[in-house]
């Protein structure tokens, strides 16, 4: 691989902005006043469940929402008002899309076509991006003598081959099995790095959305209920829905006492806060299953939370194992490594400690 | 397998009692009513040629091919493109004249065509001698009345392989760069010429062997095939002269079905990668 004058050349990325996006469908609001920004070459991930509006904001950056209100800018230029012809985006479809009656190489060339870039040129650039995504053998066939995983990187490859200034991708693995998916993963990846394009990924699995992004946005019921870093998501979510969408999690209710300092569960435990809790009558704070311990004898040390409670069962899955604890009127779910030790049974009395940093309190 | 053919057989005997026995028998008789003769044939051949009955009826089939495909590609791409409600009404309206008799849709457009009738008289307006055109009892005529007749026949083929392209491929199309004008030309109509070749092949094989309009609004000026296949039935009683032109028109026919499987996309091209 040579750099020529080149998809490889890095740093074309520029800024996507949305502002105030609005979406309905009748009298079903389908998105509803969505906002945020992609830096320059950043990756952002719109993740939610179906129906939660994700696909109709990317169809609204693309341009296929003429319906669709509010105002969007790439590169600091508004393109809102322009048709998607004109919007200079690249987009890769969950069923690839691609022309059945073009050969391979004829697909990645359309978009060039398109822009009237001369056929020397076109023919080069289609074989760099052929060869980008490692499918230099397969230009002559037809997208129906393909494999998904082949079909999904000739999408890839003509959304990217006109450098266009931002990506976008709807649930472009869903249609693929697992072990495709995660090179896939991979690779789309380091293209996006590579190549240091603006895009924006909408998926609903969560694992593909973090291995991915630099930020995410969970999204429900056209909204987005938290935009953040990955780490941020899991170990900061700004409310309940993200806290059980985003990884497992164990919600205690109670009511805040000690100058909302700590939260008093309705069997009369007290679980402390490292943050101040809202000043409501019920609040909730939510501790992941890894973040706990299991101690069969009484433990207790500063800084720590506990609660006795009683193992219900054990779900042996290789390198992690999965407790299920009773403990007041919660169940708590305890995810252990597997450290080679004989796993508690169930009905062994424990106590359950983490610490205070990790009680996370919900707005 | 045995066991499929089983079950097939009663189909099977149904088809081979109603198209293959009959198509047998006319096949026969092509070849003589008492002893083999090719004199059906070149009888047929002489008067064809002179009378120039089977070139009339490929042109007048052929300008009621390109005749439907000018009005029936568009329609075809607007009920496919409408709204519910609105590829409801359409349809309807394209299906509704269907329903009528053949016959009153003629007598229709004798009445439409007439001289001095209403569009005659409008295209005398337009053109440049002024004079009302004559478009009744000519090919004209017959012609216009059976694209109307025939018209379906292009539009729902045409609608159907409009209907089952993907939304997804014009965004994708649009997505890339594609203005709405290069989009139909690179992506919708290429994906629409199996549309367009079956319902071209639906029309052609219909009016190749089409009789009450040429009958009709040809007024016995007209002589096509099935008017020819008519006349030897019912005036000069030559069946076998009547069963060898059938025969010659199924042979048309079977060379056009061969040609359009050969020209069809998407059937090719399976399997043996470059």
């Amino acid at each position: 691989m040579q750099p020529s004058a080149s998809t490889s050349s890095a740093g074309h990325g520029v800024s996507l902005v949305a502002r105030n996006l609005e979406m309905r469908y009748g009298s079903v609001k389908a998105v509803e006043d969505i906002s945020f920004e992609v830096p320059a070459g950043s990756f952002l991930t719109l993740l939610g469940a179906s129906g939660s509006g994700k696909t109709t904001v990317l169809r609204m950056i693309a341009g296929f929402e003429p319906e669709g209100r509010g105002r969007i800018e790439i590169g600091g230029v508004e393109v809102s008002e322009l048709p998607a012809h004109r919007r200079d985006i690249g987009m890769v479809f969950q069923r690839y899309a691609l022309f059945p009656h073009m050969r391979v190489a004829e697909n990645i060339a359309f978009p060039l076509r398109q822009r009237g870039v001369s056929r020397d040129e076109r023919d080069a650039r289609v074989e760099e991006m052929l060869r980008n995504v490692g499918l230099s053998e397969l230009a002559g066939r037809r997208p129906s003598q393909l494999s998904g995983g082949q079909q999904q990187r000739v999408a890839l490859a003509r959304a990217l081959v006109f450098r266009p200034r931002v990506l976008l991708l709807d649930e472009p693995l869903a249609a693929l099995d697992k072990q495709l998916r995660d090179q896939m993963q991979g690779e789309i990846r380091a293209l996006q790095r590579r190549l240091h394009i603006t895009t924006v990924y909408v998926t609903h699995d969560q694992t593909e959305a973090f291995a991915l992004s630099d930020r995410v946005a969970v999204m429900n019921a056209g909204r987005i209920e938290q935009l953040a870093t990955p780490r941020e998501l899991y170990e900061q979510p700004g409310n309940e829905f993200v806290a059980r969408f985003v990884g497992d999690s164990n919600l205690l209710r109670g009511r805040p006492t000690h100058a909302n300092a700590a939260l008093r569960l309705t069997d009369g435990s007290l679980i402390r806060c490292p943050r101040p809790l809202p000043d409501k009558a019920q609040a909730t704070v939510m501790i992941r299953p890894e973040k706990l311990d299991l101690h069969t004898h009484d433990n207790k040390a500063l800084g720590y939370n506990a609660m006795n409670g009683v193992v219900l069962d054990v779900v042996f899955l290789g390198e992690i194992l999965e407790y299920r604890v009773q403990a007041g009127d919660e169940q708590i779910l305890v995810r252990k490594q597997n450290l080679g030790r004989d796993p508690l049974s169930a009905g062994t009395p424990v106590t359950l400690t983490w610490a205070v940093r990790d009680t996370v309190v919900l707005a | 397998m045995s066991r499929g053919l089983l079950w097939m057989l009663p189909a099977l005997l149904m088809i081979g009692l109603l198209y293959g026995a009959p198509l047998l028998r006319l096949a026969l008789l092509s070849f003589g009513e008492s002893e083999w003769t090719l004199t059906s044939y070149r009888e047929l051949f002489e008067m064809w040629s002179y009378g120039g009955t089977l070139l009339r009826t490929l042109r007048i089939s052929i300008l009621v091919v390109i005749g439907c495909l000018i009005f029936g590609y568009p329609l075809g791409y607007v009920l496919a493109f409408a709204s519910a409600q609105w590829r409801l009404a359409l349809s309807l309206l394209v299906v509704l004249p269907f329903w009528t008799s053949i016959l009153v849709r003629n007598f229709a457009w004798i009445y439409l065509l007439r001289d001095q009738g209403a569009l005659s008289t409008a295209a005398g307006w337009l053109s440049p001698s002024g004079e009302p055109a004559e478009l009744i009892y000519n090919e004209t005529g017959v012609v216009i009345a059976m694209v109307s007749t025939l018209l379906p026949f292009m539009i729902f083929p045409v609608f159907l392989s409009l209907i089952s392209q993907s939304r997804d491929l014009r965004e994708a199309a649009a997505g890339l760069g594609a203005s709405p004008a290069r989009m139909f030309l690179s992506i919708t109509l290429p994906l629409s010429v199996r549309g367009i070749l079956g319902g071209s092949l639906l029309v052609f094989a219909t009016a190749v062997g089409f009789f009450v309009t040429p009958a009709l609004l040809g007024g016995g000026r007209v002589l096509t095939a099935a008017t020819f296949i008519s006349q030897q039935i019912d005036e000069y009683l030559n069946w076998p002269l009547a069963a060898a032109a059938s025969m010659l028109l199924l042979a048309v026919m079977l060379v056009l079905g061969a040609v359009y499987r050969r020209a069809c996309p998407d059937q090719v091209d399976h399997g043996n990668a470059s």
